[in-house]
């Protein structure tokens, strides 16, 4: 999957999920966890990364590091994707 | 209590008295005893009744003694007896056994300073026909709500926004910065409600209208200073002083010539003030309290182990989701405000219970919270701010597990989720409003579902920045502890708790709650506690806890404290849900009412689809998404009736 791909899917979860369809209000880089996403949505951010990348992403992985924009994800994502291959 | 409308005509005409029939016939549930309607020249008053105090003689709009004074009175003085003996002696006479003549006199002898002896809940209105001076107050703590508007030729007040929007000069709109309050803080700030040109009177102000001039004036705050006290101050001390305070605070709540009853919801609020009833008026009381289905919010087994205890006559009501659906438009019908949750629906059904018993009066917990350090909101300031003085350290935001005990989802989440959303910052700490700002920025987020229309009329408008400039010049040198307890006490209690949830959900079925703890010497008392005979260490209300020794079960005392809440937006998208949802949550629908976006609202919809739970910004966002609605279809583009 491309990176181009792999940032749109998530943009589109992020903005349709934790954003009610407001586009314009997502950045790359600003943050993302307490900020757009609550903390019940984390879980479901979650879920919804494990289940669409078929990933695993443990308790611990989940930090400003990894999770912590919309950039980070998208880095995060690609680099358990290069795991994988 | 009652239901109380008047008006003022300021361009020289005599008020009109089929239109004050008009507004109290939209109040009937908030007195059907009895209702009156009486003209003085340019000011008329009208008065629906609920018979408490003196059945015979205490009909209303009354006048004092001379004629010199007209009233229209909603609520209880319960220190009526000691102030009726007092002025008695200074020289004035009385024609009724009522508080309300009470108060004629008192305001005859002490002017508007006469609130300050009042130790009640009160809305009213005086007319003095020799200055042609207009005074209405509100009592401190917002118990009873007192709205009112001008008009190009009138001012006009009213227990409910209802009775003044009958008027057709009254405009119907929303007022999009109240809009922006309410998604913000769950409440407007007083005098600003969500409807545009209509305000309400803050808690502990009066107001004076004479001629073209509107005076309003606070003529009580809460002190939160607190007492300066050793490290090994008198602690038993202040126990007993309290329990002597709460005692005399019930004892005089329990004046009323019906009998009283009380709720029972298996906390340590309401079995105290159970308990303390039963030690004064030693006979068997009845208890009324609410059951849930659904194991997560109920609390049966607690409300029967302090019945037991208690040896109280006990019913309850069991609510289920179907039931919170089914009631929500009525329940609105009565808030008036957008809801963020459900949780006046089960409060309206034990109201009906309580009415259905027989029962006009009863007394609850309300306001042991906020004076006595209840709230997990408290809570979590206190740890926050023990993070934030060690951002670096990795064991102290692990007491945020500490939170919510009673909430699964919350218990279930990794430690870091919970980092991220309380997260800290060092400009955090010296926001004075540091212990709320995380729920309240939560809450703005639904501020996303307006229409486009809606955000360019709030454009850059900020309720947090106008919120912080009406703080107290010296809020920044009180405790934090007191900071959070204050702006609890000052916005969230009367604007929803006493109202959505305590007062509208009452009155809906004609029963009046009294709150001892909301007496305001018990409040003087807890404002002034040091906090760490509020909160010692995490342990919530620890002063009042001692002071239940012996009057509540052990087992009450001890159990972790757990917020009253009802299932929320599940309650609106199950297989059986009425078919109201659906037609007011359609994109047309969204559309005519013009406060939300129907895209916006359409994804929101998606987030229950198939049985889905919603995240809790989702639920809150569904619960207020179509309680606006409902406001927008029964007020705004609704003419109102009389009924």
């Amino acid at each position: 999957m491309q990176t181009t791909d792999i940032g749109h899917e998530i943009r589109s979860f992020l903005v349709d999920n934790f954003l009610f369809g407001h586009s314009e209000k997502l950045q790359d880089d600003e943050p993302l966890l307490g900020n757009v996403i609550d903390s019940t949505g984390v879980v479901e951010f979650v879920v919804y990364l494990q289940e669409r990348f078929a990933v695993t992403v443990e308790d611990d992985e989940v930090t400003t590091e990894n999770l912590g924009s919309v950039r980070n994800a998208i880095a995060f994502i690609e680099g358990k994707l290069l795991h994988k291959a | 209590m009652c239901g109380i409308a008047g008006l003022l005509k300021t361009d020289g005409s005599n008020a009109a008295p089929d239109r004050l029939r008009q507004m109290i016939a939209a109040l009937p549930y908030r007195g059907p005893d009895a209702s009156g309607v009486h003209v003085s020249g340019a000011c008329g008053f009208a008065h629906a009744r609920l018979s408490i105090i003196d059945l015979q003689s205490g009909a209303q709009p009354m006048s004092n003694v001379d004629g010199r004074l007209w009233i229209t009175f909603n609520g209880e003085i319960f220190n009526y007896l000691e102030l009726r003996e007092e002025l008695i002696n200074r020289g004035h006479s009385f024609a009724t056994r009522s508080d309300t003549e009470v108060i004629l006199n008192a305001y005859s002898e002490y002017g508007e300073d006469c609130v300050k002896r009042f130790n009640g809940q009160w809305a009213f209105a005086i007319w003095d026909t020799s200055e042609r001076k207009l005074f209405l107050s509100r009592d401190r703590a917002g118990v009873r709500p007192l709205f009112y508007t001008q008009t190009k030729d009138s001012f006009l007040f009213a227990s409910e926004v209802k009775a003044l929007m009958v008027c057709p000069e009254v405009s119907r709109e929303f007022d999009p910065l109240g809009m922006d309050q309410a998604f913000t803080f769950w409440v407007t700030l007083p005098p600003r409600t969500v409807f545009k040109h209509i305000s309400q009177l803050p808690p502990g102000h009066s107001m004076t209208v004479q001629g073209a001039r509107v005076r309003v004036q606070q003529y009580w705050a809460m002190p939160y200073v607190e007492e300066r006290e050793s490290r090994n101050g008198h602690e038993r001390g202040r126990v007993e002083e309290l329990l002597h305070l709460l005692i005399d605070a019930t004892r005089i709540r329990l004046r009323s010539d019906v009998p009283v009853g009380a709720y029972l919801s298996g906390g340590i609020d309401s079995a105290l003030t159970t308990a303390l009833i039963g030690k004064i008026a030693g006979e068997r009381l009845r208890s009324f309290s609410l059951t849930f289905a659904d194991a997560e919010f109920d609390e049966s087994p607690y409300q029967l182990e302090a019945s037991a205890f208690l040896a109280t006559q006990h019913s309850s009501v069991s609510c289920s989701q179907a039931d919170i659906a089914q009631v929500f438009p009525e329940v609105i019908r009565h808030a008036e405000s957008p809801l963020f949750r459900t949780a006046p629906a089960p409060m309206f059904l034990l109201s009906r219970l309580v009415r259905e018993s027989g029962f006009k009066v009863v007394m609850t917990g309300e306001g042991a919270d906020e004076a006595f350090g209840g709230y997990d909101i408290f809570k979590e300031a206190k740890i926050r701010r023990f993070w934030g003085q060690n951002l670096e350290s990795k064991w102290r935001p692990l007491l945020l597990k500490r939170l919510f005990p009673f909430l699964q989802d919350f218990q279930r989440q990794p430690t870091a989720n919970l980092r991220n959303f309380f997260r800290v910052t060092t400009e955090d700490l010296s926001n004075p409003l540091f212990s709320h700002m995380r729920r309240w920025e939560l809450t703005a987020k639904l501020k996303m579902l307006f229409s486009s229309e809606i955000q360019t009329e709030i454009g850059q408008y900020d309720a947090m920045a106008e919120l912080t400039e009406s703080l107290p010049a010296d809020f920044c040198s009180w405790t934090h502890f007191g900071q959070g307890e204050y702006l609890e006490a000052k916005y969230f209690l009367p604007g929803y708790l006493l109202s959505s949830q305590g007062d509208r959900m009452a009155m809906a079925h004609s029963v009046e709650g009294r709150y001892p703890f909301l007496d305001y010497r018990v409040v003087e008392f807890g404002a002034k506690l040091p906090a760490r005979l509020k909160m010692r260490v995490l342990n919530e209300k620890c002063l009042l806890k001692q002071a239940c020794d012996g009057l509540v079960p052990e087992s009450i005392i001890r159990r972790p404290k757990q917020s009253y809440r009802a299932p929320e937006g599940r309650c609106f998208f199950d297989e059986n849900a009425p078919d109201y949802v659906e037609e007011l949550l359609s994109p047309s629908a969204v559309e005519k009412a013009g406060v939300f976006d129907k895209r916006a609202v359409s994804i929101l919809k998606s987030k229950f689809a198939d049985g889905k739970e919603g995240s809790f910004k989702d639920n809150m966002g569904v619960v207020a998404v179509l309680s606006t609605q409902l406001l927008a279809t029964q007020f705004i583009n609704q003419t109102m009736g009389a009924n």
